[in-house]
């Protein structure tokens, strides 16, 4: 009955909640809300399925231990999205930084596509796999500061004052970049248009 | 408009971003989330000073200034040692180029012929003029003693480092010039009883210590003394020759 009523609730009424009475049912509502964007932007951002889970769970526990960082000035997916962003990017430089050092013969791309588990690979479970890996391999190809726009704009489908938010950046910036990473795309992916 | 334009523009790659296929976290993720939650894995670890104080983010760049202050260190240190400011370094004494002293005398060849142009010059204006007399005029050329049958005028060098010209040393007793070629006598009542020089166009000068670029020679008291020796039977020698053309 009570987990109905928050089911109900708002993000930001939820969070609310879990601040003032430490109550972990908003808090799993909230998991449960946001663990699929996440990881859906999280994946795109640096390609690879388990450190974006591993990502994805760092955000929540980062939620839970710093509950009380959150103001309710801000929309709470505005919160929570910036903190997933601030650690894929994160991750995403350790992970550049160790292939321009590694001496490993493994390629980048050898790397970037281990998923342990099948169930979950977006590249294998339709005809359009193919298709999806292409986009994916070109996605990962544009410039970090366009991707990461691009991929919470016409992924994540967020408005330009929730992206400006998020990256704290202009809005005008934003539709730039946005712009500049959508024509990159559509270079890399002409062969894909022509058919 | 602008926008709806650019969207336009990318149409087909919107479509593409839109049609990937959305990914899932894994079954057990809640439960791994809450596990982790609840182990205490994740608390935040409470630090002693001393562990705060040797944080490699903090030690790198006390490192940096260390290092850099020791680099200067030494740096400074070797060349304060050495460096010798060129500008102050006395001038070395060059012992192996001797200098004559006629060529010491010898007034440079510009002065010479910058005096003979003067000369020249002063000469044409007179024929104009006439009576105006020659010496005394505004070239300040002093007329020389006893010059009544020789009116061409003196061309005065200029005095050489470490000498003075004497003129009133005219009356000096030629015969020692002609003995001696170059100079000096300590019997010529002189001031300052340093030697004496003539010149190349007959004047005389005095050899001083100011300007001269002489080197101070220690010596002991041995040397000293054979000098000394040396000194008087010199000014005896001189006092017999000097005798001995008074008596000619």
């Amino acid at each position: 009955m009570a987990e109905n009523r928050l089911n109900e609730l708002s993000d930001e009424e939820l969070i609310l909640e879990f601040q003032q009475h430490n109550t972990v049912e908003a808090y799993e509502i909230l998991v449960s809300r946001y663990k699929n964007p996440l990881i859906n932007y999280v994946f795109r951002f640096i390609g690879d399925y388990e450190a974006s889970a591993d990502i994805v769970q760092d955000t929540m526990i980062k939620v839970y231990r710093n509950k009380d960082s959150y103001k309710s000035i801000a929309k709470f997916s505005t919160w929570i999205y910036t903190i997933a962003g601030n650690l894929a990017r994160t991750e995403y430089q350790r992970r550049k930084r160790r292939r321009f050092f590694s001496i490993s013969p493994k390629g980048e791309e050898q790397e970037i596509f281990e998923i342990p588990d099948e169930s979950y690979r977006p590249d294998i479970i339709t005809d359009s796999g193919i298709k999806d890996e292409i986009i994916q391999k070109a996605l990962l190809k544009v410039s970090d500061a366009y991707r990461d726009v691009v991929i919470l704009r016409d992924i994540q489908e967020l408005s330009y004052e929730e992206i400006a938010e998020i990256t704290g950046i202009a809005v005008g910036t934003v539709k730039s970049r946005i712009n500049r990473g959508r024509a990159q795309l559509q270079k890399m992916l002409k062969d894909i248009y022509k058919e | 408009m602008a926008l709806n334009e650019d969207e336009m523009k990318y149409q087909q790659v919107i479509a593409s971003l839109k049609q990937l296929q959305k990914v899932k976290v894994p079954e057990n993720f809640e439960l791994e989330l809450m596990r982790k939650i609840n182990s205490g894995k994740y608390a935040e670890k409470k630090r002693s000073f001393l562990e705060k104080l040797f944080i490699p983010a903090r030690l790198i760049p006390s490192a940096g200034v260390a290092v850099a202050a020791v680099i200067l260190f030494f740096v400074m240190n070797t060349e304060s040692d050495e460096f010798e400011n060129p500008l102050l370094i006395k001038p070395r004494i060059r012992e192996d180029a001797p200098i004559s002293i006629q060529q010491v005398l010898q007034p440079p060849a510009a002065e010479l012929k910058r005096n003979l142009i003067k000369k020249e010059k002063t000469a044409a204006a007179d024929k104009d003029n006439g009576k105006k007399e020659y010496y005394g005029s505004d070239l300040n050329i002093p007329e020389p003693k006893g010059t009544d049958k020789n009116p061409a005028p003196k061309i005065s060098a200029p005095e050489p480092l470490g000498f003075v010209r004497l003129d009133s040393i005219n009356s000096l007793d030629d015969q020692l010039w002609k003995e001696n070629d170059s100079f000096f006598s300590q019997n010529v009542d002189v001031p300052g009883n340093y030697p004496l020089v003539r010149g190349a166009s007959g004047e005389v000068y005095q050899i001083t210590k100011s300007g001269l670029n002489y080197r101070q020679v220690n010596i002991v008291e041995e040397e000293r003394q054979q000098i000394t020796q040396l000194k008087a039977k010199m000014k005896s020698l001189m006092n017999q020759t000097s005798k001995a053309l008074k008596i000619k």
